[in-house]
């Protein structure tokens, strides 16, 4: 098992990292504190052909793997958390719409959105209490709830396509993909009251949906609409994963630069034994969390290049590997805090950010507690 | 052994949770938001929550550290910002209460006390003497009857808004920290100026500058105590302080644990299954323990102080023990909330920045772990 960059994976990811070198570090600040959508930096992104990572080259992608997608991400979060989970989250979203809706109709939208010029969102809630499904005869069905966390979702909800998940009256499950382009969704609503604590230049938001109508060719049921949603779920978990080690990065080489420079007791603080612990632990921790997202991703792309489903150790490990990364970026970033001190509490260093931004990496595409619920789930499942 | 504090105790601790209820809550929002609630320090002044252990005489309310530590909780659950510039102001006047002369109290202690001052600040913090508190390199040099300071001092909280500051510096440049004296200066000094305002996390209505000092000229009848006294001082004041520190986290995690407590319970109405919340109330059982370790260890300190004992383990185990959990506590506290509790300004996200910087200020945990560590190395020697 090979745990270094392919050709490929090396190119993108020196690309990735001169336009996060070029402009996305520069500009991350101001974004972060105005919580403004990098629109033009989406552009930049999508120039480099990256947000179409995971589709056929026939269908205008990359034709690149989840592998690749995480170093993108990882990359791209080492100078901004915000812009790489929108990244991220269209990726995921693309894909399950070039799964779900290969027609004709669908791939003007995949040109569209391989362009950046709008993000494609998902609430990647599961479950009758996030989002429920009236289904009609004709197969169309009509959508209501409350999606809580939607990344990019003002303006996906203004002008492209949000994927929604939904249950039905009995549960089953299905996947509404509402294109407000196409058609005007009525009583659908992206609300935010206010900023998040960090990644701010993801914006996100709340989405309700009242009574919002989906015509039938944006509706998928049962098992298709599964294991389309799952597979662009794990996905979404495997691009999060690495925006959470990417943030992580950042605070660790914050840190470690910090500790190196600063002098009390009348010698650099790398130099005390505590110090030392707190970024040995740091960098284990998300060494340890990058190998469980390899993992993750190298399971995904091996079956999906092998044309199989995705079996459930997949999705769990992917699950895994989110909850993991989220905890080391957050506990690494706490320790980077704490080795500034006071200068850590306040906005001049960029550690702050990196915090604040850790913080939120815990609850994308699933919280702790639910990818907790999903692992543990999946191992009882296992035994039969 | 019941813990219970004194009818007198609960008296102040009732006082301070109606001004937090009366005075603090209306404002918190527009406090949080950045709002420096200046005519707040008045009528917490007239309430006698400036001076909570300075004497009657001077507008004080003659408590103990144990009132103390209960009136600072029950602040900081409603704002804490507002509970910091309090703790500061009141070991301001706490320190000139222990150590100054008859002049210097009548000069100070009652504007402290009454919240003439709106607040009195504690400027020992350097850009270069953080942790390292005796590096500092801020200097006072005698000139005739006068002394004359220069250098920055940084993290000052209420530097620009206070009346008084209680602030240290190196009479004599060579003694590492018998060299350093502590000198109350008035706010308005000639050549006192107020450097940049921090744009920190969170408390965000408390004001954290730095400060400069270029020519202050102060008489040397603004020695605390006597010069070179200046490091025992600051420690002493820090023993205190740090135990109000403490209960400071604690009452936000306070706020944080009832929040979870009902934010679950709501969620509790909707689950299907009875087993789908337990890990969550697992972790509000954690956090109540936590809670209640770390306040348990704050009263101890603080009823140590109260009774003339050494006290600086007590109060460097209580700090670490207590800002360490109030951290779990708001952090999980976020958790419970779900996405709301992750927007900047609610209730769990706000608590969540708030809270961060206990782990930091009058010394950071590691400060802490080097205090205990050598007290106990120096009971087994």
């Amino acid at each position: 098992m090979d745990f270094g960059l392919g050709e490929t994976e090396a190119m993108v990811a020196t690309a990735v990292r001169e336009l996060v070198a070029g402009t996305v570090r520069e500009a991350a600040e101001a974004w972060d504190r105005d919580a403004s959508f990098p629109a033009e930096a989406l552009q930049a992104v999508a120039a480099q052909g990256l947000l179409g990572i995971l589709l056929d080259e026939t269908a205008g992608g990359a034709g690149l793997d989840a592998q690749t997608l995480a170093v993108v991400a990882e990359t791209l979060a080492d100078g901004d958390a915000g812009l790489a989970q929108t990244v991220v989250e269209h990726n995921a979203v693309l894909l399950a719409l070039q799964r779900g809706w290969p027609g004709d109709e669908a791939a003007v939208q995949v040109a569209d959105a391989i362009a950046g010029t709008w993000p494609l969102a998902c609430g990647w809630e599961d479950g009758a209490a996030a989002a429920r499904a009236t289904l009609l005869d004709d197969g169309g069905a009509v959508l209501s709830g409350h999606l809580p966390l939607v990344c990019s979702a003002e303006a996906a909800v203004a002008a492209g396509t949000l994927l929604v998940f939904a249950r039905d009256e009995a549960g089953a499950p299905v996947l509404c993909c509402l294109n407000a382009r196409a058609a005007r969704a009525e009583g659908l609503r992206a609300s935010q009251p206010g900023p998040l604590v960090g990644m701010r230049s993801a914006r996100f938001a709340a989405v309700t949906l009242e009574g919002v109508a989906v015509p039938a060719s944006g509706v998928l049921r049962g098992d298709e609409a599964r294991s389309v949603f799952e597979a662009a779920r794990t996905v979404a978990r495997i691009g999060s994963a690495a925006v959470a080690l990417g943030t992580g990065t950042r605070a660790l080489r914050a840190g470690v630069q910090y500790a190196a420079e600063r002098t009390q007791f009348g010698k650099p603080i790398a130099r005390f034994q505590p110090i030392q612990w707190m970024q040995a632990d740091s960098a284990t921790a998300l060494d340890a969390a990058r190998v469980l997202s390899q993992g993750a991703a190298f399971r995904y792309d091996t079956a999906t290049a092998a044309g199989r489903g995705l079996a459930p150790e997949v999705h769990r490990a992917a699950a895994q590997a989110r909850l993991r990364a989220a905890e080391a970026a957050q506990q690494t970033a706490d320790h980077a805090i704490q080795i500034h001190g006071g200068y850590g509490y306040t906005r001049d260093f960029p550690v702050e950010r990196a915090w604040r931004d850790a913080t939120v990496a815990k609850h994308v595409a699933g919280d702790p507690a639910a990818l907790r619920a999903e692992i543990a789930a999946s191992l009882i499942a296992a035994l039969g | 052994m019941l813990f219970d504090p004194s009818p007198r105790e609960a008296e102040i601790q009732a006082l301070a949770r109606a001004a937090a209820a009366e005075v603090l809550a209306p404002r918190a929002d527009e406090v949080n938001a950045g709002a420096f609630p200046t005519e707040t320090f008045k009528a917490l002044g007239a309430r006698g929550l400036l001076g909570i252990k300075s004497p009657a005489a001077f507008g004080g309310l003659d408590g103990t550290d144990v009132a103390y530590c209960l009136a600072i909780r029950e602040l900081a659950r409603v704002c804490a910002s507002t509970a910091v510039t309090v703790a500061v102001t009141n070991m301001v006047g706490d320190m000139i209460a222990r150590f100054g002369t008859e002049a210097q109290q009548q000069a100070h202690l009652g504007k402290l006390c009454r919240g003439e001052y709106t607040a009195g600040s504690f400027a020992l913090s350097e850009p270069q003497a953080g942790s390292d508190a005796a590096s500092l390199s801020t200097t006072a040099v005698r000139d005739g009857d006068d002394f004359v300071l220069n250098g920055t001092k940084m993290w000052i909280t209420s530097g620009d808004v206070c009346g008084v500051l209680l602030l240290m510096a190196k009479t004599d440049p060579d003694a590492k920290h018998k060299g350093i004296t502590a000198f109350l200066v008035d706010a308005g000094a000639a050549g006192l100026s107020v450097g940049r305002h921090e744009d920190k996390t969170g408390l965000r209505g408390s004001s954290t500058v730095s400060l400069r000092l270029e020519d202050v000229r102060v008489p040397a009848s603004a020695i605390l105590a006597g010069e070179g006294r200046g490091f025992e001082i600051a420690m002493t004041a820090l023993d205190g302080g740090r135990c109000g520190i403490g209960a400071q986290a604690l009452g936000m995690a306070e706020g944080a644990l009832a929040a979870a407590t009902a934010a679950l319970g709501e969620r509790r109405k909707h689950a299907k299954a009875d087993n789908t919340l337990q890990h969550l109330e697992f972790k509000l059982a954690d956090m109540a323990v936590a809670l209640e370790a770390g306040w348990l260890m704050v009263l101890r300190a603080a009823a140590m102080r109260d009774a003339g004992l050494p006290m600086t383990r007590e109060a460097a185990m209580a700090k670490l023990k207590a800002t360490e959990a109030a951290s779990q506590i708001c952090t999980l506290a976020v958790e419970v909330a779900g996405p709301a509790g992750l927007m900047d300004d609610s209730a769990a996200g706000r608590r969540l920045r708030d809270v961060r910087v206990t782990r930091i200020y009058e010394g950071t945990s590691q400060v802490q772990r080097i205090v205990i560590a050598r007290s106990l190395a120096q009971s087994v020697s």
